[in-house]
C-alpha cells in the first residue's frame, strides 16, 4: 500500500471516530478534531513523503486553515454580538 | 454494419474495464462520487448533515489530490529490473572478477555516480582512471583490471531526487532522508549507522533472494544500489561494500571509505 493511500485510509477511521465521539458536539468542534488529525498525520508522514505529495497536503491543510478560520471568525462574532 | 457496431462495443466495454481495473482511476472515480455526495449532503444543513457531508468532502478531495500515483503490478517491474541484472552479473562471471562493489562518485570525469568492480577481493586495491565511456578496463599487458557500469539504482534515485535534492544533506540528516525509500514502498525499513571503520547499511526488503547473496557484494538490487549510491552522492567518497551479513529478513551491508591511492 502507498503511503497516499495509507493517509486516506487512516483519516477516512480517524474521521469515523472522531464522528461517533461528537455526535452530540457541535460541528466546529468535529471539524477542528479532523484538522489536528490530519496536521498529526502531516507531521509524523513527513520523512516518508516525496514533496510532490507533502505539497499537495500543504494546499489541503491551508485550504482547511480557510475554513478553520472562517469557523472560527463566526464564533468570535457571535460571542461579540451577544 | 452489424459487425462494425459490435467491434464499437467490444471497444467501449474493454476501455471501461480498463478504467475500473486501474486502481488509480477507481480512486478518482469514487473521490469525485463522494465530493457529489457530500454537497448534496451540505445542501440541508442539520447539525449531523453537515458532519456527514464534510466527511464526504474531504475524503473526496484526500482520494482525488492525494492518489495521484499510477502503480503497476510488481512482478512487473521485477521483471524488467532483472533482465539489466543478470547482463552484468553474467559479465562479472565471464570476466571472473572477485572484488566487491565501489561506489564511484561523480567527478570530472564522471558525470554519473558508478560501480568500479576490480578483479580480485584482497590486496591493493587500485582504481583506474575511469569516464562514462569505459565498461570494461584492461590495461595495457592485456590484464582485466575490473568493470565500470552504473548502479543498478541510479535512474530510481535520479528520479528521487527530482523532488528531494540531496545537496545540502549533512551525514547525520542522511538516516532520516533513506526513509524515502520506505515511504515509496520499496522496502520495509532501512537504518544507516556509523561504525568504526566505516558504516552499515542495514535494509529489511520486502523480497530477498539468499541464493544471490554473493551478487549483493558485486552488484546489489536496484533498491539497495540506489540507498548505497545516495550515501555516495551525498558524502562525495569512494564507498566500498566491504561484506554483506543477512538474517533471513535484512541485509546488512557494512560500507568503508576507500582513499585515492
Amino acid at each position: 500500500m502507498l503511503i497516499s493511500e495509507k493517509i486516506t485510509l487512516f483519516m477516512a477511521i480517524w474521521m469515523v471516530i472522531i464522528f461517533f465521539l461528537t455526535i452530540d458536539a457541535i460541528p466546529e468542534i468535529f471539524f477542528i478534531l479532523i484538522f489536528i488529525g490530519f496536521l498529526i498525520v502531516k507531521v509524523f508522514t513527513d520523512r516518508y513523503t516525496l514533496t510532490p505529495l507533502r505539497i499537495r497536503m500543504n494546499i489541503l491543510i491551508f485550504l482547511f486553515f480557510i475554513v478553520f478560520s472562517l469557523l472560527i471568525g463566526k464564533r468570535i462574532i457571535s460571542f461579540l454580538i451577544i | 454494419m452489424g459487425d462494425y457496431s459490435i467491434k464499437i462495443k467490444i471497444k467501449k466495454l474493454k476501455i471501461q474495464h480498463h478504467l475500473l481495473e486501474n486502481s488509480y482511476t477507481r480512486a478518482k472515480i469514487i473521490g469525485i462520487i463522494f465530493i457529489i455526495l457530500g454537497a448534496l449532503f451540505l445542501l440541508n444543513p442539520t447539525n449531523l448533515n453537515i458532519k456527514i457531508g464534510f466527511i464526504l468532502l474531504f475524503l473526496g478531495f484526500l482520494m482525488i489530490f492525494l492518489i495521484t500515483e499510477k502503480s503497476m503490478p510488481k512482478k512487473i517491474s521485477d521483471a524488467l529490473i532483472e533482465v539489466n541484472i543478470d547482463t552484468v552479473n553474467n559479465l562479472i562471471k565471464e570476466l571472473n572478477l572477485q572484488g566487491n562493489a565501489v561506489f564511484l562518485p561523480k567527478s570530472d570525469n564522471l558525470t554519473e555516480e558508478r560501480i568500479f568492480i576490480p578483479p580480485n577481493k584482497s590486496g591493493v586495491l587500485k582504481i583506474p582512471e575511469i569516464n562514462d565511456n569505459n565498461i570494461i578496463l584492461i590495461a595495457q599487458d592485456g590484464k582485466t583490471l575490473g568493470i565500470s557500469v552504473p548502479p543498478s539504482g541510479l535512474k530510481l534515485l535520479n528520479e528521487i531526487e527530482k523532488d528531494n535534492a540531496f545537496k545540502n544533506i549533512k551525514i547525520e540528516n542522511l538516516e532520516e532522508k533513506l526513509q524515502l525509500f520506505v515511504g515509496m514502498n520499496l522496502i520495509k525499513s532501512i537504518s544507516f549507522k556509523k561504525q568504526k571503520n566505516g558504516w552499515d547499511l542495514e535494509i529489511e526488503n520486502l523480497i530477498y533472494n539468499k541464493n544471490k547473496h554473493e551478487i549483493y557484494n558485486q552488484y546489489p538490487s536496484p533498491i539497495s544500489s540506489a540507498a548505497i549510491t545516495m550515501i555516495t552522492r551525498v558524502l562525495n567518497k569512494r564507498i566500498r561494500i566491504y561484506t554483506t551479513t543477512n538474517n533471513g529478513k535484512k541485509i546488512k551491508f557494512h560500507l568503508n571509505q576507500i582513499k585515492k591511492i
